[in-house]
């Protein structure tokens, strides 16, 4: 039901906002994407990847160099499906490595090999054009040529529905594998790996399995990201990055489904506010990513469903709602 | 074309992650805390030395304690920084003991965040630099080359730092509390241990070596915003690879980080830091937990 209402209100939100409205939401819905992919490893299979700004790095490097080399192939539904299939390879070997470790071990692994990606990126001037950046141009589309439209129109208009459809696809997707028996399993891994191995659940392909899907959606964000944005540089490859794809995933609230959807869309809008009122930046998302993990853990949509649950729940529950929060 | 120098490079290297790792490892030991923050404690150090030593050099520009000013400014960034991280752990760091791994990942990168910009209310977006003390000392002989004395100075000072950090901790009293904590954080009441002030010492102790590490480099590097990443990471790499908790390890790892850093730009200056990153996870491929840790659980 949400879900509909969530649908018909993205179609009909072009006729409504202004256009520039439009493009930071287009900025925020693939960001969501990253942040969809970033919570099935944190919220749902329990770790914690400083790096996933790496796959986003894939993901829009691989649309802008095909761009570069290879224009005759670059139209969007060739590209979409190459990202995707590099994004996929890259966290299959990636996670290869990374998944033979849990909680901090990965944690720093997982930063680590961001940065090789990273310095790699930022180093092969040739290929990538270091800190330069690479352009990305507007895609053909079904052999339709569209570089004579304005980015901004492109932006607002047709690459907004393909965006929203992409989107809503991969939450839907996302929805089922969550609450798949896969999914569950995941769950279980996550609340105690010793008891899910002794079921008979094979943890690390598991993990492996979640890895891989979480790398394919975060480079799906990153190849959508690079086109609304329409030039990429290293910085998307950095782990303040990771950072800040982590930070809205807890701000949306990493317990919940849609929390990831929601932190990514405030954060974005958040930011821009941020940026244009204050010089400092960095400090007030300093304060707000550390008071959130003291003090609201379940991020805003956890709160928001705390608060409901204490409305409609008797006493005793009340009181289980509230510990969570005055504990430690 | 190597030589004497691209060791004592990697030495010089090795010896400041040496010391932010030491910090690490201190406070992950006792506290089971991930402290992303520890990399603010070094630029707040270099900041606060090239702030001191620029100040204190405009007054006693003629005068006879010249020599002295750039060493007193070390101490005292060192010193500014074990209390602000003292303080810092009062106020902040002890509600994240407790809290799951994310959660303190997450808010002590808050805290790095906060600290980089408060850096820039402070000082600007400028360069501070202090290359007093270098210049002062000159250079020495080694082997034939040229070398600048305070480098040699850098690493003696930070290896003999750490290593009577070795001898406080296993010797001394507090350093058996420490210990005591390190190894039973539950227990370690029942025997009468303040696990509270333990907490605070370390945490201190562990501000004070990252503020020491950014103060002895400032006469190198100069402080600039945003300086503290990559050593921060890759202290975070040495302590992983030397094994988290094992100051043993934090000392093997950070040799073989620094040295193969100095050995990546002489050979192969386009992918250095990709070397020094694959070869962090070769060892990790093969050692989970480290080269000096103990097994961790699944």
């Amino acid at each position: 039901m949400i879900f509909v209402i969530f649908t018909a209100l993205l179609t009909v939100l072009p006729y409504l906002l202004p256009d520039y409205y439009i493009i930071v939401l287009s900025y925020a819905l693939s960001f969501a994407i990253a942040s969809l992919g970033f919570n099935l490893l944190l919220g749902y299979t329990g770790l914690l990847s400083f790096g996933h700004a790496s796959f986003f790095a894939i993901g829009a490097y691989t649309v802008a160099l095909i761009a570069r080399y290879m224009p005759r192939i670059y139209s969007l539904e060739i590209v979409i499906p190459i990202a995707l299939g590099v994004s996929a390879l890259s966290a299959a070997l990636i996670g290869a490595i990374c998944i033979r470790h849990t909680e901090a071990h990965f944690s720093i692994l997982m930063l680590a090999i961001s940065m090789i990606i990273y310095s790699l990126i930022f180093k092969f001037y040739n290929i990538t054009r270091g800190s330069d950046g690479l352009p990305v141009p507007i895609p053909k589309m079904l052999g339709l040529s569209l570089s004579e439209m304005p980015r901004s129109e492109y932006i607002t208009s047709i690459f907004y529905y393909i965006l929203i459809s992409i989107f809503i696809a991969s939450t839907f997707i996302m929805y089922l594998i969550v609450s798949s028996p896969f999914g569950k399993a995941l769950q279980a891994i996550r609340d105690n790996p010793g008891r899910a191995y002794l079921i008979g659940i094979n943890v690390k392909l598991y993990r492996y399995y979640s890895f891989i899907l979480s790398g394919i959606y975060t480079g799906l964000a990153g190849a959508l990201w690079s086109i609304v944005n329409g030039y990429t540089s290293p910085e998307i490859a950095h782990w303040t990055f990771s950072g800040e794809i982590a930070f809205m995933t807890l701000l949306g609230g990493y317990t919940l489904f849609i929390g990831p959807i929601l932190g990514a869309i405030i954060y974005t809008f958040l930011k821009l506010y941020a940026v244009i009122y204050t010089p400092y930046w960095l400090f007030t998302t300093g304060v707000a990513i550390t008071a959130f993990s003291l003090l609201l853990p379940r991020g805003i949509g956890g709160g928001i469903m705390d608060i409901y649950k204490i409305m409609i729940y008797n006493k005793e529950e009340k009181r289980k709602v509230v510990e969570k929060y005055v504990r430690k | 074309m190597l030589s004497y120098i691209n060791i004592l490079d990697g030495l010089y290297y090795a010896s400041i992650l040496y010391l932010l790792s030491l910090g690490l490892n201190l406070v992950f030991g006792v506290s089971k805390l991930l402290n992303l923050g520890h990399g603010s404690f070094y630029s707040l150090g270099a900041y606060i030395t090239a702030w001191f030593i620029g100040i204190a050099l405009s007054y006693y520009r003629q005068s006879q304690a010249l020599l002295l000013i750039p060493y007193l400014g070390i101490a005292i960034g060192a010193i500014a920084v074990a209390a602000i991280g003292a303080l810092l752990e009062k106020t902040i760091i002890r509600f994240l003991y407790n809290i799951t791994l994310e959660r303190q990942l997450l808010a002590t990168y808050g805290i790095l965040l906060i600290f980089s910009d408060i850096e820039r209310m402070i000082w600007g977006g400028n360069i501070l630099s202090a290359p007093q003390p270098v210049d002062l000392l000159g250079n020495i002989n080694v082997g034939g080359y040229y070398y600048p004395t305070y480098y040699i100075l850098l690493i003696i000072i930070s290896f003999s730092i750490g290593i009577g950090m070795h001898l406080f901790i296993y010797k001394t009293d507090i350093g058996i509390l420490i210990r005591a904590t390190s190894y039973d954080r539950e227990l370690a009441p029942g025997l009468g241990i303040n696990v509270r002030r333990v907490s605070t010492v370390t945490f201190l102790l562990s501000a004070f070596l990252a503020g020491l590490a950014g103060s002895l480099i400032v006469p190198i590097t100069s402080a600039t915003l945003g300086m503290e990443i990559e050593p921060l990471i890759l202290a975070f790499i040495v302590s992983v690879i030397g094994g988290l908790g094992s100051f043993w390890g934090s000392l093997i790892g950070s040799i073989l980080i620094g040295e193969l850093r100095s050995l990546g730009i002489a050979l192969f200056p386009e992918i250095e830091l990709a070397i020094v990153f694959l070869i962090a996870a070769i060892v990790l491929a093969i050692r989970p937990e480290g080269l000096l840790g103990k097994r961790y659980g699944r």
